[in-house]
């Protein structure tokens, strides 16, 4: 709050009350009548209306010669000695000039404390500090316009006779600021007929035409597709028929009279046989465990013994992955691959590679036991020098 | 079908001409045939009985056979009567003045037409500034904050300087100095080496973006001008802003030195001119006939005398005390963002809507509107001349546009005020003003 803001006491009689008064009085003044009056009757003077006429007008081919030599260099030596002056302030304020001694006394100033006669007289002198050249400068610059200082009025020579806006047509020029309809932090209000007002041609709920033509279309194409199907299919049939037997059935045959043929031999019978009295002796053909009783069979016979962890990581390596996709699939997907450039990935990136035996368990039986640290483990009772060694370091006994 | 060729007698175009020149005459200027009422009784009541009848008599009878009359008799006649009447006063007349004006012949120009697109630019193209001593090349700053140096003749691009963060307003090169000056948004002035084609200073102080540069003819100043509108008068080795002129109420436009005074001329968004006197440090002289907002002021190279456009509004100005020379015939030309004059007394103002329009600049007839050539894959919006300039020789004119292109006009060289006598001229007492 500012002293200078409150109102007089009420109560004492000030001196300067009535200056107070008479300063009130002026600034009313000033703000009613002065400047009004002033300034029209100074525009009033200035206004001349021979600047409103056009010169060339009355004559187009009025000579304007531009300035000689002369003016130009009397202007510019004028201008120059300014300018050199004005520069030499600013870089000596600016801190840029080197700071020599001479200057340093001009600046001072001498200031004498007491009366001239007697003889305690202080004399001082004063100095303006030195600044750090490199200082930034302590000025705030504010982005306002700068005010015109003492300047005269000047008339205005166009009529501006332009019509002035109601508020209605400000109104209807005016463009709400955009809201987001998905970030909203200041829960700013989007009237409803200005939501509906912003929405596209459709009306709620709905769909374009387009989604139906795009299910038709897709309809016609599969329908076609079909029928081209059939249609190949009855040509094939009609072929067949005029071959004579059917094709599946010829190359079903086929492929059933290929496949014993090439296990014949002592070793198709050897495996016959044994398969044989494996069937014999457990009832019913296990495909998973036979392997393991064989492997059993030969560890038994090489004198060794097997773990049934080894036994059944080799049954796992051993095993044929199941055939239940088509064949043809990946015959295609191949083919398409050496014919064009670019590489068909349908398949896993490491299916040449058996994955399931890249980790496969070590041949143990190939290798005889050297240590007993190989066997199984058995496990034993406790003994009785554990029971004495926690007795003596505790004492302590059940 | 024999007598069809009877019908076809030869007119003589003289007579056409006296029809059409005498219809127009009617037009205008029947309603100056006779005196106001007023007047006339004014008139009437100093001269004597008998010849206040014969001058009624002479008057019906010309009014019965004025149909055909031709132009020039009937306006010296009126001429006659209005100084008649008034005497030395008529020149102060509008219609006496209107009178005068019509009378005079415009000088004739050669149309203008397109010679070559120049694309490069991946923005609008603020601003052009030829070559000022071997006229060999010319330099454009864009909207993408680039200036580019392109050969004048040939139209190749010779350099590309890169250095502003923003839009670059407007570019001055020095005849004294192997310097170029370029005023940016960026609130920057950068000063280029043309031998090393690098920025070698900066002129920091302005608070806002830059708008315009120029560089003082005999010293070594420069003087910036912009959106915080204030002209600042910077030493150019010092990089010290020597001087700030305060006045203008709105962004400055354009600034430009002159040598003598006024050394400072600037022009703003606040629709006035100000013509700085540097030595006080204040404005001498404010001009305030335009209505809107002056985007552009050009100087004539032959005599000293500058033009000034607003919207709809160009006017010329007699230099050393800024009075008004001319009024061009400007109505309904919209925004103009650009002047430029040559030495031949063409005035060329290029609209934000892509029109160029070619005045002469003694009479302040409009003698050709032309639209820019449309480039292909620009937008509709994309027609607007944002600078132009003519070379050092006054024959080409190079314009920098919305649709990032920079194009060169020349004259027509065949041309005769035969073949192509241009716009009619024919002024309207409201295109006058006043």
């Amino acid at each position: 709050m500012f002293t200078s803001r409150l109102p007089p006491p009420t109560k004492t009689v000030h001196a300067d009350s009535e200056i107070y008064q008479r300063s009130n009085e002026r600034i009313v003044e000033r703000l009613i009548k002065q400047p009004i009056t002033v300034s029209s009757q100074s525009v009033a003077n200035k206004l001349n209306f021979q600047d409103f006429l056009p010169l060339r007008q009355r004559n187009f081919d009025i000579e304007i010669p531009l300035p000689n030599a002369e003016e130009i260099r009397k202007a510019t030596n004028k201008t120059k000695k300014v300018f050199d002056s004005l520069l030499q302030n600013k870089l000596e304020s600016n801190g840029t000039s080197v700071a020599n001694k001479n200057h340093k006394n001009v600046s001072s100033n001498v200031v004498r404390y007491g009366k001239s006669g007697t003889s305690n007289v202080v004399e001082m002198e004063i100095v303006e500090a030195v600044q750090d050249p490199l200082q930034p400068s302590r000025k705030k610059f504010r982005k306002a316009v700068a005010p015109i200082s003492g300047e005269e009025v000047t008339p205005i020579y166009n009529s501006s006779n332009e019509k002035k806006l109601t508020k209605e047509e400000i109104r209807k020029w005016n463009i709400p600021s955009a809201i987001s309809a998905w970030k909203n932090p200041n829960g700013y209000t989007i009237s409803l007929d200005k939501r509906l007002g912003g929405k596209r041609s459709l009306a709620p709920n709905e769909v374009s035409s387009k989604f139906t033509d795009l299910s038709d279309a897709l309809e016609l194409a599969d329908k076609r597709a079909r029928e081209e199907l059939s249609h190949r299919n009855e040509r094939r049939k009609l072929l067949a028929s005029h071959s004579g037997t059917p094709v599946q059935e010829r190359d079903g045959k086929r492929l059933y009279n290929a496949g014993p043929e090439k296990t014949t031999g002592t070793e198709h019978a050897k495996i016959k046989a044994e398969e044989k009295e494996l069937v014999s002796r457990y009832g019913e053909r296990r495909n998973k465990n036979d392997v393991a009783q064989r492997l059993r069979k030969l560890a038994y016979a090489a004198g060794t013994s097997l773990s049934d962890k080894v036994i059944s990581g080799t049954v796992a390596a051993s095993k044929t992955p199941r055939v239940d996709y088509d064949t043809r699939l990946y015959s295609k997907g191949n083919k398409v691959h050496s014919k064009n450039s670019e590489p068909f990935y349908d398949d896993p990136l490491f299916v040449q590679q058996d994955i399931e035996n890249i980790y496969r368990t070590k041949d143990t039986t190939s290798i005889p036991p050297t240590s007993a640290e190989a066997r199984p483990v058995a496990f034993t009772k406790k003994t009785d020098i554990d029971e004495s060694e926690t007795k003596g370091k505790y004492g302590l006994s059940k | 079908m024999d007598n069809y060729g009877n019908y076809e007698t030869p007119i003589p175009i003289q007579r056409i001409n006296d029809y059409y020149s005498s219809l127009r005459w009617r037009n205008q200027f029947s309603y100056m045939e006779r005196l106001p009422q007023h007047l006339k009784e004014k008139v009437d009541s100093q001269d004597p009985v008998l010849q206040r009848y014969r001058l009624q008599i002479s008057e019906g009878n010309d009014t019965t056979s004025q149909d055909l009359a031709k132009v020039d008799s009937s306006s010296t006649k009126i001429n006659a009567t209005l100084e008649k009447t008034f005497g030395n006063s008529m020149e102060d007349s509008i219609l006496g003045r209107h009178q005068q004006y019509i009378s005079q012949r415009p000088e004739w120009h050669a149309p203008w037409k397109l010679k070559r697109v120049i694309n490069g630019h991946l923005g609008w193209v603020r601003c052009v500034a030829v070559d000022p001593i071997d006229n060999e090349w010319f330099v454009t700053g864009s909207n993408d904050a680039t200036i580019k140096i392109w050969d004048l003749a040939k139209g190749h691009l010779k350099l590309t300087l890169a250095g502003h963060a923003m839009t670059v307003r407007d570019i001055a090169i020095s005849e004294r100095h192997p310097y170029m000056f370029s005023a940016s948004e960026d609130k920057l002035v950068k000063c280029w080496d043309l031998e090393k084609n690098t920025a070698i200073r900066d002129y920091h102080g302005h608070l806002s973006g830059v708008h315009s540069v120029d560089i003082h003819p005999t010293l070594d100043l420069i003087a910036t001008a912009g959106r915080d509108s204030v002209v600042r008068l910077w030493d150019i080795r010092a990089r010290v802003s020597v001087m700030t002129l305060i006045g203008h109420k709105s962004p400055i436009n354009k600034v430009h030195c002159l040598p003598v005074d006024p050394q400072i001329v600037s022009c703003s968004t606040d629709a006035t001119i100000r013509l700085w006197d540097i030595i006080a440090g204040k404005s001498r002289k404010v001009l305030t006939h335009h209505k809107k907002s002056v985007r552009d002021m050009s100087f004539h190279p032959r005599e000293f005398s500058m033009v000034s456009a607003s919207t709809d509004d160009i006017r010329s100005w007699r230099l050393p005390e800024g009075a008004l020379l001319t009024n061009f015939n400007s109505e309904k030309s919209g925004i103009i963002n650009s002047l430029s004059v040559n030495q031949d007394n063409v005035l060329c103002a290029g609209g934000d809507n892509g029109t160029l329009s070619f005045y002469d600049y003694k009479s302040g007839h409009k003698y050709q509107t032309l639209a820019t050539k449309e480039i292909p894959g620009s937008l509709g919006s994309e027609r607007g001349i944002l600078c132009s300039t003519f070379d050092q020789t006054g024959l080409r004119l190079i314009t920098g546009e919305t649709d990032k292109s920079i194009k060169i006009w020349h004259q027509d060289d065949i041309a005769t005020p035969e073949t192509n006598p241009g716009l009619p001229w024919n002024p309207k007492l409201s295109s006058q003003r006043f």
